[in-house]
């Protein structure tokens, strides 16, 4: 049994895509998805740090939106495209982000770090060129312990900069 | 390098002499990789074949004594496969931070203690069967303020028994003199008093405290979120009657720590107990709220300072009474009983002083280590009356500052923990191992342009005034505090791999980055060159929790003193292949070369070969103890710029500036997301964290993210750092700690500012709006 | 910390029949949802009593037509979907250019997931803040116990200054006032059928257990706005502890019509400081007809909190109150 839950009562069946792939699973009407995720997919790097939706540490993207997976219940996401940070990369290549955020030391203990990548990446798909406020305020749900914004602000900037050459050129 | 005063045991390892190629630059951090992937399993994230599920019910009033609890209907539950409590667990205990606690205790001393604790085969079975537990609680009185505590003499009703050692310090006034106070008050021509009081905080680690345990029949093998895996396997050990090296402790990652996780706490020891009883692996996770009513705290003070000084700045006497609210601490390792004092003794130059420092139980939190644990609150009162005497003087803050620089300390580290005696007197001059607190000062107030500082607040028609304002201050290292022990080991294998292994925890601080530099420079190899083994009791040698800022400054000669063992042993084999001596070889960047005709080489991986296949060399390096002198901390500057609207009071803050004398980094880029996490912590204690108690019952009620305030990214200044450098023989290329020592000044050079800018002296954290707007409308000073 | 919500049943309401029909016969033991971010966490945190069950169905209202559009024509006005988030309203180019005070407002919701989550409704239909009604040990008098505890107890921030009865806890809403202030009605549907209810109606008093005079069939379908008068002036100002996240220690929805500087209607609404958004009802008298100069603009400010009764602790708010109403009317005077 993968989840630790024990099934009582009828589940339901959700097929939704999770990183590109098509997902199906079984769930309780009480799962969450960042429950959903970390137990039943085995994607554990969403992480849950209060399961009230005050942290960000379970920041996944739906429908190109940052959101809190641990208030989004999982037959919500049926039918929906979810980005978990999973999805970011590709085998051997990281994302611009995942690189930017390493060479600014853009983490530390690291467990916001998930939440705050997705954040700024769907920043970044709509507002491809932010202002450091327009950061701020794309990752002003995503709590960092460690003090690392300063460092996360300017890997996005150095990122949404880099975009912007590489458009032009 | 300077002559060798590195503390390490035994033979000191012979100087690099050539310029570092490691060591002070700014590598990436090395499991950054796996943590922007999602791919660093936590505790939490871990998953075994067969694993049970824990939960914890807790005691929901912060005095109480259990008068029955029956567990019958929780273990018949289906699914269900174990309960503890203390009908089953006479006797046995467990351990926080030294302190041996009754595992489950009969007479509750703070809320959210635990009463029972079940296995079962889900998450959902585990808390049904907590809910089927019938408890029946005689609810007792709870101490709750400090003061109002003190007023009454001790209740009959204290757990003796399960907080051994509160005789120590309760109520117990610790007391560190110099000179003559009386004479120094009448020799000063200006006198100010005043009373400045902090707030409950938390840690807010953004992962709660996590573990699984699973036993063997023989092994315990535990996965924690903790900052020290040793001491929890010691611990542990001792607890559950097992042999320290049938018990194995793993952290490959910690989601923060900040002293909270300093070593296992309960749930550990019940994951374990139950999975020795159950034969199967058990996971136990704390959610958000029981993280914040069960875990240590940051203590609340009341701080009464008076400080007199004559016309020309010097300083003559201070006069402290420092009120702690211990919560329901025991013995000295939960409460130290002068640091408050210490820092006042030590951090400027005074002759006369008479400060005293008493610590109440209550029946609040305990506490542990907290991110500066005393350190904030003392540097907090400290600096806000420095710079209130500044004002009263007429001299500018800065200068006020420099007059009075300590260039000997006076109360030593050890002095710091004694217990015993409550009034000691001091009178050393010892001497600091490296000081440059007069640079990180004007580095500070240079960089924030301080001759813009208007000396009075400014009159304008603008509810919007901008002041800005410093904060100075030492810190008590960790470092060469029990238990001491620090040692490493290096092998270096045939096929070229070489292995650091440490028994610490990368926390977040990135100890495994730092401690593999350190080894690779020693080595004369790339960073890359060296794998660490860390975070994991198996195959390590004992390495401290890290807390207290220690494991740099700690593990770092170790770590030296294995590599150069190693080297030299490698040396050995190098000097046959060069034949030359193996005291003429010198390594650098994979090559092994002779030092007077360095054309002469060879690579690092041919003298590796030249081992048998099976053969390694190991070299080990162990710490050696504290010498009584000379003094060993770190120091810094912080400056503040700021916005006050003073109709509304909103605090915008336009600029901060950290000074910080770390030694010297060992990675730069690491030391400055330290100082940056430091801010985060400090613009918090200042601003906008409170743990607030429902004054009747005395019951947490900010156990959330959400009332617990800690800053945003839209509550995070800009922030420069100066990391300016000094030379310490004592430490690893002169590295000293850096985790604690950033956060202290923050809030002192906040209020000051506040008090360029408005003209109203706040002595109550948190500064929120309130208080703001309620000083605006008095006139004078801000009060809660 | 994983699976914490209790068990319950999850309906996909495919109209408001459907939903009307699920509230009906499931009565306190059902509720609607769109965003759910603030029903899914008091439910973990079992926030419940004599007066407050916990929900066993969940009735999902988003699929329901017209639940998440906006749409405007210039008799009618704006009608937004009670499910629209809040980051959608403050997208629209349409509720931008006439309707920004709705902006403003959504814009100081929350956190950026929250505002990506949270709907319109779901702000108006939120309940309070106050830090016993949030903790499952403290059965207040909104979980149909006895006692009010903040009124002797921890009340700084999320109570009101005004207008309390039983219970003393301030609306946390930042649209409720700015809905009030535009003159919007809300379009309710129940079991009976549907009904219009102006937003200043909208909201029950302090000494009833729920914050809406919602019946226990009824949910809010869509948020009716009229349309503003080309020159009408919105402005929303909002202040808390933090500079995101957090509740309103007060705030205040100002909808003025001016001409040369003269007032012609004006609408002050007041946010965090009642338990009800509080229409400043005397400063239409008070100002209407005058010039808005500095003089009656520290007069309206004044009046604005004549009726206040601060609690021991929260009197800040009443200079606050003051200081912002004083400033959204000198903005609105300059111009911005």
């Amino acid at each position: 049994m993968k989840s630790g839950v024990s099934s009582s009562g009828s589940k339901r069946h959700v097929v939704l895509t999770v990183n590109g792939k098509k997902v199906e699973a079984d769930v309780d009407d009480r799962m969450t998805l960042a429950e959903l995720l970390r137990e039943e997919l085995d994607l554990t790097g969403t992480k849950v740090g209060c399961n009230r939706g005050e942290c960000g540490s379970c920041t996944i993207i739906i429908d190109g939106m940052a959101v809190y997976s641990c208030t989004t219940l999982a037959v919500e996401a049926a039918g929906k495209e979810v980005v978990t940070i999973e999805g970011l990369g590709s085998g051997k290549e990281l994302h611009p982000l995942q690189k930017a955020f390493i060479e600014h030391d853009a983490l530390q203990c690291g467990y916001c770090t998930p939440g705050m990548i997705l954040s700024v990446k769907a920043l970044l798909e709509r507002n491809p060129l932010p202002t450091e406020l327009d950061i701020r305020t794309a990752i002003d749900g995503n709590l960092c312990r460690c003090g690392s914004v300063p460092n996360i602000l300017e890997a996005t900037l150095e990122v949404s900069r880099k975009m912007a050459e590489k458009k032009r050129s | 390098m300077a002559e060798s005063k590195l503390l390490v045991k035994g033979a000191v390892p012979p100087p690099l002499d050539r310029e570092l190629t490691v060591v002070g630059k700014p590598l990436n951090r090395r499991d950054a990789a796996e943590k922007v992937t999602g791919q660093a399993k936590y505790s939490g994230d871990m998953k075994l074949p067969g694993m049970l599920y824990g939960k914890t019910l807790h005691c929901p009033h912060p005095r109480a004594r259990i008068v029955r609890i029956d567990t019958s209907k929780a273990e018949a539950l289906p699914g269900v496969m174990a309960v503890l409590s203390k009908e089953n667990t006479k006797g046995w205990r467990t351990s926080w931070y030294e302190v041996p606690e009754l595992a489950f205790p009969e007479l509750i001393t703070h809320e959210g203690i635990e009463v029972a604790a079940v296995a079962a085969v889900d998450v959902l079975t585990a808390q049904k069967a907590i809910e089927l537990i019938d408890v029946e609680y005689e609810v007792l009185t709870p101490m709750l303020d400090a003061e109002e505590t003190l007023k009454a003499p001790p209740p009959a009703l204290i757990a003796d028994e399960e907080y051994p050692g509160r005789e120590m310090f309760d109520r117990k006034p610790f007391v560190i003199q110099r000179g003559n106070l009386e004479k120094g008050f009448e020799e000063a021509d200006v006198i100010i008093e005043e009373t400045y009081t902090t707030q409950v905080s938390h840690h807010g680690t953004i992962q709660t405290r996590a573990c699984i345990a699973s036993w063997d029949g023989e092994n315990l093998t535990v996965w924690d979120a903790i900052q020290g895996v040793w001491n929890s396997k010691l611990a542990l050990a001792k607890s559950l009657d097992l042999k320290p090296e049938n018990v194995r402790v793993m952290v490959k990652y910690l989601g923060g720590g900040f002293g909270s996780k300093a070593w296992s706490q309960r749930i550990t020891y019940y994951a374990a107990r139950l999975s020795m009883i159950t034969g199967r692996p058990v996971k136990m996770e704390r959610t958000r709220s029981e993280e914040f009513i069960n875990h240590s705290r940051r203590y609340d003070t009341k701080m009464y300072l008076k400080m007199g000084a004559k016309k020309d700045g010097t300083l003559t006497a201070i006069l402290q009474r420092a009120i702690v609210n211990t919560g329901a601490a025991a013995t000295e390792e939960n409460y130290y009983c002068r640091q408050i004092i210490w820092h006042t003794a030590n951090l400027h130059a005074c002759p006369n002083v008479y400060l005293e420092q008493t610590g109440v139980y209550t029946n609040r939190q305990t506490t542990g280590p907290t991110r500066s644990p005393m350190n904030m609150q003392a540097i907090f009162a400290l600096e806000s009356h420095m710079d209130r005497m500044a004002v009263e003087l007429g001299i500018d803050p800065l200068d006020f500052r420099m007059k009075n620089y300590a260039t000997y300390q006076s109360v030593g580290t050890a002095e710091a923990h004694l217990t015993g005696d409550g009034t000691t007197t001091f009178a050393a001059k010892i001497p600091y191992s490296s000081k440059i607190l007069d640079e990180c000062m004007k580095l500070a107030t240079d960089a924030i342009d301080w001759k813009k500082r208007s000396r009075a607040p400014v009159v304008s028609q603008s509810p919007v005034k901008r002041g800005m304002g410093m904060s100075s201050y030492l810190v008590l290292q960790g470092v060469g505090l029990f238990p001491y022990v620090a040692e490493a080991k290096v092998r270096i294998k045939h096929d070229g791999t070489i292995n650091l292994y440490v028994g610490v925890v990368d926390i977040g601080g990135g100890q495994k980055t730092i401690l593999g530099m350190i080894a690779a420079e020693e080595l004369g190899v790339s960073s890359d060159a060296v794998t660490v083994i860390i975070g994991d009791t198996q195959d390590t040698p004992y390495g401290p929790s890290c807390h207290a800022s220690r494991c740099t400054p700690e593990m770092g000669p170790a770590v030296l003193q294995a590599a150069a063992e190693a080297r030299e042993k490698l040396f050995e084999h190098a000097a046959i292949l060069l034949d030359t001596d193996h005291k003429r070889l010198g390594s650098k960047d994979g090559i092994i070369y002779v030092k007077s005709d360095p054309r002469r080489s060879i690579p690092f991986k041919k003298a590796c070969q030249n081992m048998g296949v099976d053969e390694s060399i190991v070299g080990l390096g162990s710490r050696a103890p504290n010498p009584a002198e000379p003094m060993m901390a770190t120091f810094g500057a912080q400056t503040v710029e700021l916005e006050v609207d003073t109709e509304t009071g909103r605090v915008t803050l336009l600029k901060c500036v950290a000074a910080q004398d770390f030694g010297k980094p060992i990675n730069p880029k690491l030391c400055v997301s330290q100082v940056y996490g430091g801010i985060e912590f400090g613009v918090g204690f200042a601003l906008t964290e409170e743990g607030l108690y429902d004054p009747k019952t005395g019951k947490l009620l900010t156990g959330n993210l959400s009332e617990y305030r800690m800053p945003t990214p839209l509550d995070f200044p800009p922030v420069e750092v100066y990391l300016p450098e000094c030379e310490d023989p004592f430490f690893a290329y002169s590295a000293k700690g850096a985790g604690e020592n950033t956060n202290a000044p923050t809030p002192a050079a906040i209020r000051n500012a506040l008090y360029n800018a408005t003209g109203v002296w706040f002595n109550d954290l948190p500064i929120t709006p309130d208080k703001i707007i309620r000083a605006m409308r008095e006139g004078t000073k801000g009060v809660s | 910390m994983l699976f914490e919500l209790p068990t319950f049943e999850y309906v996909d309401a495919k109209d408001m029949a459907e939903a009307a029909f699920c509230l009906h016969r499931y009565g306190e033991k059902a509720k609607v949802i769109a965003g759910a971010t603030d029903l899914l966490s008091r439910m973990k945190d079992r926030i419940e009593g004599p007066g407050l069950k916990i929900p066993e169905v969940l009735v999902n209202i988003k699929k329901i037509p017209g639940m998440t559009e906006i749409t405007y024509d210039k008799q009618r006005g704006l009608r937004i979907g009670a499910a629209v988030t809040l980051n959608g309203l403050a997208t629209s180019d349409l509720v931008r250019q006439r309707f920004n005070l709705l902006v403003q407002a959504a814009l100081q919701v929350g956190t950026t997931q929250l505002r990506n989550m949270g709907t319109i409704g779901g702000n108006v239909c939120q309940r309070p803040r106050c830090l016993y009604f949030r903790h499952p040990h403290f059965v207040c008098f909104k979980k149909g116990g006895t006692k009010c505890y903040a009124a002797a107890g921890e009340h700084r921030y999320y109570h009101a200054i005004m207008k309390t009865g039983k219970c003393v806890t301030a609306h946390p809403s930042d649209m409720a006032p700015v809905l009030i202030a535009l003159k919007a009605r809300a379009a309710i549907a129940g079991a009976e059928g549907e009904r219009v209810v102006p937003f200043e109606e909208f909201f029950a008093g302090s000494n009833s257990l729920e914050e809406t005079i919602l019946k226990p069939d009824e949910f809010l379908v869509a948020v009716e706005v009229p349309d503003q008068h080309d020159k009408a002036s919105q402005l929303f100002l909002k202040e808390r502890i933090r500079h995101a996240a957090d509740f309103a220690l007060s705030s205040v929805a100002v909808v003025a019509q001016m001409s040369d500087g003269v007032c012609e209607e004006i609408r002050v609404v007041l946010g965090g400081i009642a338990p009800v958004p509080f229409v400043a009802g005397a400063l239409a008298g008070l100002m209407n007809g005058r010039a808005l100069d500095e003089r009656l603009i520290s007069e309206a400010a004044e009046a604005s909190v004549r009726e206040a009764r601060p609690l021991p602790m929260n009197g800040y708010k009443v200079d606050l109150t003051r200081a912002l109403v004083k400033r959204a009317l000198t903005l609105m005077r300059n111009g911005s």
